[in-house]
Order: structure tokens, then sequence, then C-alpha cells
């Protein structure tokens, strides 16, 4: 299988770079909150406070957009890793495996690699073996013959 | 199940409900601050504060509360690579012990072959 080794493997899906992006507006956010606070509460018209809760507004935005930041980068990291799951699991599987894209690859038949039969899954010859379904392409070939002994 | 080790376990989600928990106080503290002041002026810092200083923290507690779903996702794809570069192993010394048992049955009829009827 490609791909990262346990030991390169990183901890969490976020990067330094990440804690950057998403913490310093976070931190702006939070300041430029408590300073609008400060400035309102000590504000006795109207007007000036409106112009401060306008700006505290602002400062949650930017501390949203911060953590809303984080959230995305670790989600992206966390597909990326699914792709390169799956990628494996394809290459792992790709040979011998079902072609799950055949709209008949449920026959409810199984077989195994490299095998001339084809088989019910309750049949004995297949039992402990490590089967894969049949797809309805593979049943239709001259090389695959039925089971003599479960007669699918 | 037992609180305190279920706690433990998901501590970061236990501080995701602190900070909603205390988000959602902050918002009660701002209503009753602005429903006791009768003049705009003296609402609006409660506004500020407690209003969007509530909104605030509550958005932390969800942000928390993502990471921590994320970096279980993160665990579980750790697991199952695993679980794959062990398949991948054992397949290939699969598919290496059957050439090898191919090519030894081969030399092997190739020495019957030599062998004068």
């Amino acid at each position: 299988m490609s791909g990262a080794s346990a030991d390169h493997r990183p901890a969490t899906p976020w990067s330094p770079a990440d804690l950057t992006v998403a913490v310093w507006p976070v931190v702006f956010g939070v300041a430029l909150l408590a300073w609008s606070w400060w400035e309102a509460s000590g504000s006795p018209s109207l007007d000036d406070q409106t112009g401060w809760v306008v700006i505290a507004v602002v400062a949650t935005g930017i501390a949203a957009f911060g953590m809303s930041a984080w959230v995305r980068a670790g989600r992206r990291a966390v597909r990326e890793r699914r792709e390169h799951v799956l990628t494996a699991l394809e290459e792992l599987t790709g040979a011998g495996g079902a072609d799950l894209t055949d709209p008949g690859w449920d026959t409810g038949l199984v077989t195994y690699p490299n095998a001339q039969r084809y088989h019910r899954a309750d049949c004995a010859l297949v039992q402990g073996k490590r089967v894969q379904p049949l797809s309805a392409r593979t049943r239709g070939s001259k090389t695959a013959r039925p089971c003599e002994m479960c007669e699918p | 199940m037992k609180l305190k080790p279920l706690m433990l376990a998901n501590l970061d989600r236990v501080l995701a409900i602190g900070f909603v928990a205390l988000g959602a106080v902050l918002l009660i503290v701002a209503w009753f601050g602005v429903s006791g002041k009768a003049l705009a002026p003296e609402q609006i810092p409660y506004l500020v504060s407690g209003g969007l200083g509530g909104i605030f923290l509550g958005a932390v507690g969800c942000t928390v509360w993502l990471s921590a779903d994320i970096q279980d996702e993160w665990r579980r794809l750790d697991g199952i690579e695993e679980t794959l570069s062990e398949l991948a192993s054992r397949d290939t010394a699969i598919v290496e012990a059957a050439e090898r048992a191919k090519s030894n049955g081969r030399s092997r009829s190739a020495r019957v072959t030599k062998v004068p009827m």
C-alpha cells in the first residue's frame, strides 16, 4: 500500500499553519469585542454606542471566520485522507475484487480468486474460504461453471 | 456506564458543552440586564457583552464539538489505514509464496520430462 507510514502520520488533521489561520482572527475578534464593550459602556451617547455595536458585530464575524477556517481545514484534511484510504483499498481489492460498478454484481452467488466454479454462498466447498460476490458478467462467461455439488 | 470515565474520555465534548452552557448563561444575564433598564444607552453594553459574547461562546462550543468529531474520524482512518497496510503486506506474502510454489512445481515437472522413458 502506498502512503505515509505510521511514524510519519500526523496525529491531528490540523497543521501549524491551520492553527495560525484560525487563532489570529479569533484573538483579534475577541479583543475587538472587548474593546467595543468597553467603549460602548463608557459612552452616554446612543449614536456613539451604535457605532461600537456595529464594530462588535464585525468582531464577532471575524472570530466566527477563524473558527470556521479551523473546522474547514480539519474537514478538508479528513476528506483527503479518506480519498487516500479509498484509493489504497481499491488498489488492494482491484485485481480480484468484485466489480461493484456492474449493476448485476449481486447475483447471490460467490466465487474465489482463480476458481473455475461458482457456488451458492452456503455451499460446503466455499466455507472458510475468502469468497467474493459473483458478478452477472462473470456468471455469463464461458470460463465460469456452476458447482456440481450445490448446483447454483 | 459510569459518568466520570465517559467524561474523561470525551473531555473535548465536555468542554464544548461547557462553552455552550456559558454562552447560554451570558445570553440570559444579558436579557435580564436589558429588561431591567429603561434607556437604550444603558441596554447596549449588555447587548455587546452578554448578547454578542454569548453568541461567540456558543460558536466556540460548536467549533470544539465539531473538532472532536473530526479528530475521531481521523483516529478511525488511522485504524483503517493500519489494517489496510497489514492486509497489503499479507497479500504480498501470499502472492510471493504462490509464485515460489508455481516456479518450484515448474522446475520439478521439467526434471520429470528429462527422465528417459
